[in-house]
Formats: C-alpha cells, sequence, structure tokens
C-alpha cells in the first residue's frame, strides 16, 4: 500500500465511524488527576502518619524493655490497625497519582517514593505538633462506634496489676502510699516508698497516672516507678522525690 | 481531500496538529510525515509482516486522532506518535512470540554501525534487527529507538514513559546483551 493509499484509508476510517477526537478537558482532568491524587494522598497519608506518632508519643517507647518487650510492641499494642492501612494506601495512591499525572513518570521511582514519604512525614509530625493526631483519634472514636481509641488500648495496656502495669487517678496521698482509683473504680492502695517519680509527676489529688511495680495484694500495689498519664521520656532519678 | 504534500511540508508540527483539530483533512499530513517512520518502528520492535505492521499502524493513527487533544507542546510530536504507535503494537503483540529468523553472518556491533540508505548498510541493519529481536523487551524497545530511531534520552523517556536514568540503564544492558548475543554468533 502506498502512503497516498493509507492516507486515504485511514481518513476513510476516521470519516465513517465518525470518530471524533476526545475534548480536551477529558486529558486536562486526567493528568491534573494524577497530581491532586498525588498531593492528596500525601496529605491523607501525613494526617494518618500524625496518628501515629501520637500512639508512639501515648505509648512510651523506652518502657518496652522493662517488661521484656519491644518498643514497637509498645506501640503496635495501643496503635490502632487501621492507621497503619491507611498510611500504606495513601502511599500507594500517591505514586500511583505520580504515575498517572502529566510527565510525572520523569521522576525516578527513588525519588517519588522519597517525595511521598517526606511529605507525609513532614505534613504529619506538623499536624501532630499542632495536637492533630489526638484530635483525629477522638474523632474517629466519635464517627465510628466500632473504633477503638488509643486511649482506650492504652488503659487496657495500663491495666493490667498482674502484669506489672497498672494506671488510674489518684484520690489521696500519705507519706509512703497513695490510694488510686483505677478504670474500673477498683480503689488501690499504692507504696510509692521506693518508687522512682518522673518529675512531670504532681503527685496532686485528681492526677491521673501510670505505675511500673508488682502486684502485693488484691488491691495493693508497689510502685517501682510513677509516670503521668500522658506520654514522655524517662527524665530524672530516684532521688528526686 | 487531501491536503497536497507541498502545503504538509510548510506546516510545523504543533502546526499540523491544531489545523488537525479545526479541519481533519490535514490530519493527512501528520500521516504523510509520521507513517514510514512509524510503520518502520512498528517492524522493529514487533518483527511482524508488512501486513500485520499496515493493521497496527492504521490502528496507531486511529488512536492518534482519538486523542489528539491530549498532546501538548511540552512534548515533541514525534515522542507522542512513537508512544501511541509503541502501546498499540505492545498491546496486540504483548502474547505473540516475534518471529526469529535464521542468522546471517557478519554481524557488526550494533553500536558502529552508521546506518545510510545503501543496500549494503540495510542488509546490515536487517540483520542486526533479526538479533535485537531475541533481547528482552525492555531493552530491545531503547536500542532501537536510540540506534534505528536516533531517539534521544528526553525522546525515549518521553515515548516509554520511563525517566532518563532508566533509559540509560536499560540501554547499557541491552548493548551489553546484544554484545553477548553477537559474540555467540561469532563463536558459531
Amino acid at each position: 500500500m502506498t502512503n497516498n493509499d493509507l492516507r486515504h484509508k485511514i481518513l476513510e476510517i476516521i470519516k465513517e465511524s465518525d470518530i471524533k477526537p476526545t475534548p480536551r478537558w477529558v486529558f486536562t482532568l486526567r493528568s491534573t488527576g494524577g497530581w491532586v491524587s498525588f498531593l492528596m494522598a500525601v496529605i491523607l497519608g501525613g494526617l494518618a502518619f500524625s496518628v501515629i506518632i501520637y500512639a508512639i508519643q501515648q505509648s512510651d517507647f523506652n518502657l518496652g524493655d522493662h517488661f521484656g518487650h519491644s518498643g514497637l510492641e509498645m506501640v503496635l499494642s495501643i496503635l490502632p490497625f487501621i492507621w497503619l492501612v491507611l498510611v500504606v494506601a495513601f502511599f500507594l495512591v500517591s505514586i500511583l497519582g505520580i504515575r498517572y499525572s502529566w510527565k510525572g513518570y520523569k521522576l525516578p521511582l527513588l525519588k517519588q517514593v522519597g517525595w511521598s514519604i517526606g511529605l507525609s512525614i513532614t505534613i504529619g509530625t506538623l499536624f501532630f505538633i499542632a495536637g492533630g493526631g489526638g484530635w483525629l483519634d477522638s474523632t474517629f472514636v466519635k464517627a465510628l462506634g466500632a473504633y477503638e481509641s488509643i486511649e482506650e488500648r492504652k488503659m487496657q495496656v495500663w491495666s493490667n496489676p498482674e502484669e506489672g502495669y497498672h494506671s488510674g487517678i489518684i484520690e489521696q496521698i500519705t507519706e509512703e502510699s497513695l490510694s488510686l482509683r483505677d478504670y474500673e473504680d477498683k480503689v488501690w492502695t499504692i507504696d510509692i516508698s521506693d518508687a522512682w517519680i518522673a518529675p512531670p509527676v504532681m503527685l496532686e489529688s485528681g492526677e491521673r497516672i501510670k505505675l511500673l511495680g508488682n502486684k502485693r495484694g488484691s488491691s495493693t500495689f508497689q510502685a517501682d516507678e510513677i509516670r503521668p498519664w500522658g506520654g514522655g521520656k524517662r527524665m530524672g532519678n530516684k532521688s528526686n522525690r | 481531500m487531501l491536503i497536497p504534500r507541498d502545503i504538509c511540508d510548510q506546516l510545523a508540527d504543533d502546526e499540523m496538529v491544531t489545523l488537525s483539530l479545526k479541519d481533519m483533512d490535514y490530519f493527512n499530513c501528520i500521516v504523510l510525515r509520521y507513517s514510514d517512520r512509524l510503520a518502520r518502528y512498528i517492524k522493529r520492535i514487533s518483527g511482524a509482516s508488512d501486513q500485520e505492521v499496515e493493521d497496527v499502524l492504521q490502528d496507531a493513527f486511529v488512536k492518534i486522532w482519538k486523542n489528539l487533544n491530549e498532546y501538548r507542546s511540552g512534548l515533541k510530536l514525534s515522542s507522542w506518535l512513537y508512544r501511541i504507535a509503541h502501546n498499540v503494537t505492545i498491546s496486540r503483540w504483548r502474547k505473540i512470540k516475534t518471529h526469529q529468523r535464521a542468522f546471517s553472518e557478519g554481524v557488526n556491533e550494533i553500536i558502529k554501525v552508521n546506518y545510510d540508505e545503501s543496500d549494503e548498510n540495510e542488509s546490515q541493519e536487517e540483520q542486526v534487527q533479526e538479533l535485537i529481536q531475541q533481547l528482552d523487551a525492555k531493552y530491545r524497545d531503547v536500542v532501537i529507538l536510540k540506534y534505528f530511531e536516533s531517539m534521544n534520552y528526553e525522546e525515549i523517556s518521553d515515548i516509554l514513559k520511563i525517566p532518563e536514568g532508566t533509559v540509560a540503564i536499560r540501554l547499557n544492558r541491552g548493548r551489553k546483551a546484544l554484545k553477548t548475543l553477537l559474540d555467540k554468533e561469532h563463536d558459531k
């Protein structure tokens, strides 16, 4: 077939089938949609990541060794699995977004991954600093009945006096002990005579604390360490009391 | 009505696209300018017969027409056309093994071959092309685009939708694989 024949044939096919070019807006939407998907996924991934940071902060990462668990186990014990799934899902969507964007293929895979993770971490950290991680967690509690919050999971972890984890609200304080009401409304006598007390702890009535130590009786507990209910790293030493 | 060749020749690529969208008769200028190159390319990557190449070429131009509004001036028209021709070819031949023909002796190292229109070089090009058909598809595509279609890295990147770094890596590996095939062929 000569070039002329081919030209005729192609034009004939197009005319006979009445094929029209797809409107420009479809392509604009498709290519812009790629970048929009990328941005949205990175932002949403960042928000999910902020909850993970919040879980890390709430887990007392450094306490793992105390009971023969790794820090990661501590985090995973209180982190609702959904946030890990969301972070991974949004990460994958962001990579797909780049792939389908106009000239997104120019970016090597390593850079795509780097940009996606880097932006999500930055957004997540900023959102966490602004208090967004905890807010998102509690918003999910209100919106989804089946959702178990980090706070609830943390309460479960820290309501195991048999395993050395205990927590509650201080009711009364004496020289060597304090009475503590746990989350099941049971009152405990806590021996604090040899306990290390973390600096943020004020030992005031109404204060929420968590304890590491040993159960001595049905309602008595020997505290080795007293920590504030919120997260935080170990500071100070045993002589600070 | 076909637009005469001399009018087509005066048009820049971008103008051809713009005019085609206004008057579809101008689309034959695009066909005129690129059909031979695309047909050659389709044949090279698929090893298909002339009739099959013609069918693919028609499909490719119909697809080009449908997607004409996708083309933007940030990209070379040739790169965009090759991309579509490539995709149409691949989707048609993905599961069909390419034709393996007997090798001729005396195949020179591809990178040293400077193809022109002479008969001798055309025959040599054919021999190398047969050898290239044995390469893994991802290496074959870049080797063909680079050495047979004289595309630069940016153009290959736009056609295959891969980063330029990946083009360089595939080209390097493709060359080495081809060298191994050439050595084996010489040893026979």
